[in-house]
């Protein structure tokens, strides 16, 4: 997720203050954020790690991550962060064509991920074509 | 009488003469000779000499008189030596001795001789593996194992033996610890390996084998760096979870095995989610807190 951000450019009003990823759900990966922001800055912001239990409780975040148990919420999370510049990423297939920005898939036992263009640019965000690449597809 | 003493004067003459003739000529009688004189240095000489002339080459006799000449040559001389030369030779001549005795004229009387000698190398195995130099440990073991195979003792005898010994070797290569160096962990691998070619479901060695894969995946994800490039990133993922298959099988033979039932579940558990697979994670989690219940 990290590595993330160095191929996406967010606009000029979200490149001061806190970087903020956002966990909508339960996961590891919270505690894992939280020490990596204890040392690691996004160019110059440093990090803030929120977590929210459903779409409801959502406010501006830069990374909003939904996990696979909170899937079925990434209708309701679109509809909340549609006016303002977040990266939707996810963990369970089908997603990057409901609207995720990047999903997070299985392949071969190793993690990779698929990524939508159109959701990530619809949400004002200028992604890398390095990232592309990198993608194991790019709808 | 003067007649008498000189004919018993001419008598020893002639004997010691002769004999004297025949030890001078016959480098195996000489051998024998020293052996019965229990001068083993001098018999040592004549065997060598014995061992290496076309006449005598091929006889069981010479072999069986070697073996026991450098038996007892090691008894005196290098007995403390862990690697000793004399003892080594003392194993070639058995082993050409039951080569080419297919009479077995001397293997009954060699048995004692070939139990004594691999029974030293077994204690000496045991001795340098205390002394941490494993490659003389091996040849040792190797030694014992290859003599007793002359004298017919039980394969599964053999085996069990064999795999004791690399067990005890693995143990003082990682001192019990758990956490080892890469050097450890290569030398581990390839002795569990090598316990497993001998007993392909040998639990210990498949579980200790699987904990080295799937450590050092683990040991490669603690050390990765917020800052590795993409690149870098899917590479290393590549290289975990080719350590994470490598892990699984020796695992599930582990388990299969009924062998510490919680730390190989535990393990299943681990292994399968570090392969992505959340449905066999969980498969093994439950298990696992099944039977804590």
């Amino acid at each position: 997720m990290y590595n993330f951000t160095k191929y996406i450019e967010w606009p000029k009003a979200y490149q001061t203050g806190y970087f903020v990823f956002g966990i909508v759900g339960d996961t590891p990966l919270y505690d894992e954020l939280t020490k990596m922001a204890q040392t690691k800055k996004i160019g110059n912001q440093p990090i803030l790690v929120k977590k929210f239990s459903s779409a409801a409780e959502l406010d501006k975040c830069h990374l909003l991550y939904v996990t696979k148990g909170k899937s079925s919420e990434l209708s309701n999370v679109i509809k909340k962060v549609k006016s303002g510049s977040t990266l939707i990423v996810t963990e369970q297939e089908g997603l990057v064509d409901k609207g995720a920005g990047i999903n997070f898939v299985v392949r071969d036992n190793k993690q990779k991920f698929e990524m939508n263009t159109k959701s990530i640019e619809t949400q004002k965000l200028k992604v890398s074509s390095n990232l592309e690449a990198l993608a194991v597809a790019v709808k | 009488m003067k007649r008498l003493i000189y004919i018993l004067f001419l008598l020893v003459a002639v004997t010691t003469t002769v004999n004297a003739q025949f030890v001078q000529n016959n480098s195996m009688s000489k051998a024998e000779f020293y052996i019965q004189k229990a001068e083993f240095d001098s018999a040592q000489k004549y065997i060598d000499i014995a061992a290496t002339q076309e006449e005598f080459t091929t006889l069981a006799k010479v072999w069986f008189y070697r073996s026991f000449i450098y038996k007892e040559q090691y008894k005196t001389k290098e007995k403390q030596e862990l690697n000793s030369e004399l003892r080594n030779e003392c194993a070639t001549s058995i082993h050409k001795l039951y080569k080419i005795d297919t009479a077995s004229t001397y293997l009954s009387q060699a048995e004692p001789l070939v139990k004594y000698i691999s029974s030293t190398y077994y204690n000496d195995a045991a001795r340098a593996i205390n002394n941490e130099n494993y490659e003389l440990a091996n040849q040792n073991f190797n030694q014992y194992k290859q003599l007793q195979t002359l004298i017919n003792t039980d394969k599964n005898t053999l085996n069990e033996h064999e795999i004791q010994f690399k067990f005890a070797i693995a143990t003082a290569i990682s001192k019990g610890q758990d956490k080892v160096d890469s050097t450890q962990r290569h030398q581990l691998a390839a002795i569990y390996k090598e316990i497993l070619a001998i007993d392909q479901n040998n639990p210990s060695a498949n579980y200790n084998l699987s904990l080295l894969y799937y450590n050092e995946g683990v040991d490669i994800v603690n050390n990765m760096d917020y800052d590795m490039e993409f690149e870098n990133l899917m590479a290393t993922q590549e290289k975990i979870a080719d350590l994470f298959k490598e892990a699984l099988p020796f695992m599930l033979k582990a388990y299969e095995s009924n062998y510490r039932k919680e730390d190989t579940l535990e393990g299943l558990k681990n292994i399968y989610y570090g392969l992505n697979d959340a449905e066999k994670s969980n498969y093994y989690k439950q298990e696992l807190e099944s039977l804590q219940k």
